[in-house]
Order: structure tokens, then C-alpha cells, then sequence
């Protein structure tokens, strides 16, 4: 099953990360990249440029607002196992 | 060893995601891309744990010093961020950003392992004043 990678990661004695990190955020991200590209082709052929550049960078922030987290996790993840 | 199989089906299905999306829009394959990145990194350290574990037990019995085997640590960890920032960058179209990183990474891992190095020289005054 590739719907949950949550995991347990043991860093030395009484140390531990606990990391869920889901596929799901990828096909979130591919579902939000399809759809603002509908909408940018949409918006585009309609003469309405400034508001499919407003779309894009809409959904661009939406994506890395959602992305964000799991980088920190990822950073935290490293700095524990790491000793840091 | 089920993670590794994982591993390989999300690589592959964020790179064809990333292929289909990539002729529309290149800033969401970018995007993908990273989270394809964190995510099969955070898989690879479910398999770096009980290593880093092992080398703490090996340090316990060798009675080794325990800040050297930090260093180390701190440089593999570095080394691991440096080089998946790189990969990232140098596949959205920044290679001089990546290689900036990387040299970044080694210069700090250089940093780090100062105390290793004196260490090292103390070592040799020692023997070349007992000779």
C-alpha cells in the first residue's frame, strides 16, 4: 500500500522522530498543478492574461504552503537522527 | 526492505507526473519534484536510523570520544541536505545554484571537522616527542 509512509525512527537511546509523510501530497500536488493549468488555458484564450498569472501564482503558493511542512519535518528529521 | 520497493514506485510516478505536468506548467513539475525528493528522503532515513544506532553502540564499546562520532554525524547530515538541495536545483534549471551547494556543504563539513584534524595533529606532536 502506498497511501501511508508514516514511520518511527529510532535516534539513540529515548530519541525519536516520528515521520508521516503520505504519497497522497504528491497527487495533491499533480491534482492542484492539472487544474490551475485547465484554468490558466482558460483564462488565457478568454483575453484574461493578468488573471491566469494570478492563478498560476495562486496555485504555486497554495503547493508550497502544503510542501513547507513537510520540508521542515524532513530538516528536523535529519537534525535529530544526525545529532545536530 | 518494503520501503525500497515504495521508494522506487513513488520515484516513479512523481517523474511521470512531473512529465505529464511538465508541458503545461514547469513550476508545479518543480514543485513536484521536491516533494518527491523529502519524500523518498525521509525513506531513506528509516534505514539510516538503525545505522547511526549501531555506530553509537560501536563508539559505546570502543570507548571511543563521543563528540568525534558527532562530527561525523553532523557531516553525513549535512552532506545528505546539501546534495538533495543540489539534486533539486540542478532539475529545476539551477545547476550553478546545486554545485554553489554542494561547495557550501563541503565547506562547512571542512569547518566541522576541524577539531578531528587537531586532534589528529596533537596525536602526531605526541608520537614524534615520544620518539
Amino acid at each position: 500500500m502506498l497511501s501511508n509512509f508514516g514511520a518511527v525512527h529510532r535516534c539513540g537511546p529515548g530519541n525519536s522522530v516520528y515521520l508521516t509523510m503520505e504519497i497522497d501530497l504528491v497527487f495533491k500536488i499533480a491534482a492542484i498543478g492539472i487544474i490551475v493549468s485547465i484554468l490558466n488555458q482558460v483564462l488565457t484564450r478568454s483575453g484574461r492574461d493578468e488573471q491566469a498569472t494570478l492563478t498560476s501564482l495562486a496555485g504555486l503558493v497554495v503547493v508550497l504552503m502544503m510542501l513547507a511542512p513537510q520540508i521542515a519535518e524532513l530538516f528536523d528529521l535529519v537534525k535529530t537522527l544526525f545529532d545536530f | 526492505m518494503e520501503l525500497f520497493w515504495k521508494a522506487i514506485a513513488v520515484s516513479l510516478l512523481t517523474a511521470i507526473l512531473g512529465v505529464v505536468m511538465g508541458k503545461q506548467n514547469k513550476d508545479f513539475s518543480v514543485v513536484l519534484s521536491i516533494a518527491g525528493c523529502v519524500l523518498i528522503a525521509g525513506l531513506a532515513a528509516v534505514y539510516l536510523g538503525p545505522v547511526v544506532h549501531f555506530l553509537e553502540d560501536l563508539e559505546r564499546m570502543g570507548n571511543l570520544r563521543g563528540d568525534m562520532l558527532g562530527i561525523l554525524l553532523k557531516a553525513v547530515g549535512i552532506g545528505l541536505i546539501s546534495e538533495i538541495a543540489a539534486v533539486v536545483c540542478a532539475d529545476s534549471g539551477n545547476a550553478g545554484l546545486g554545485k554553489m551547494l554542494q561547495l557550501i556543504g563541503s565547506v562547512v563539513i571542512l569547518w566541522l571537522s576541524i577539531p578531528v584534524f587537531r586532534v589528529l595533529l596533537d596525536l602526531v606532536q605526541t608520537i614524534l616527542g615520544e620518539l
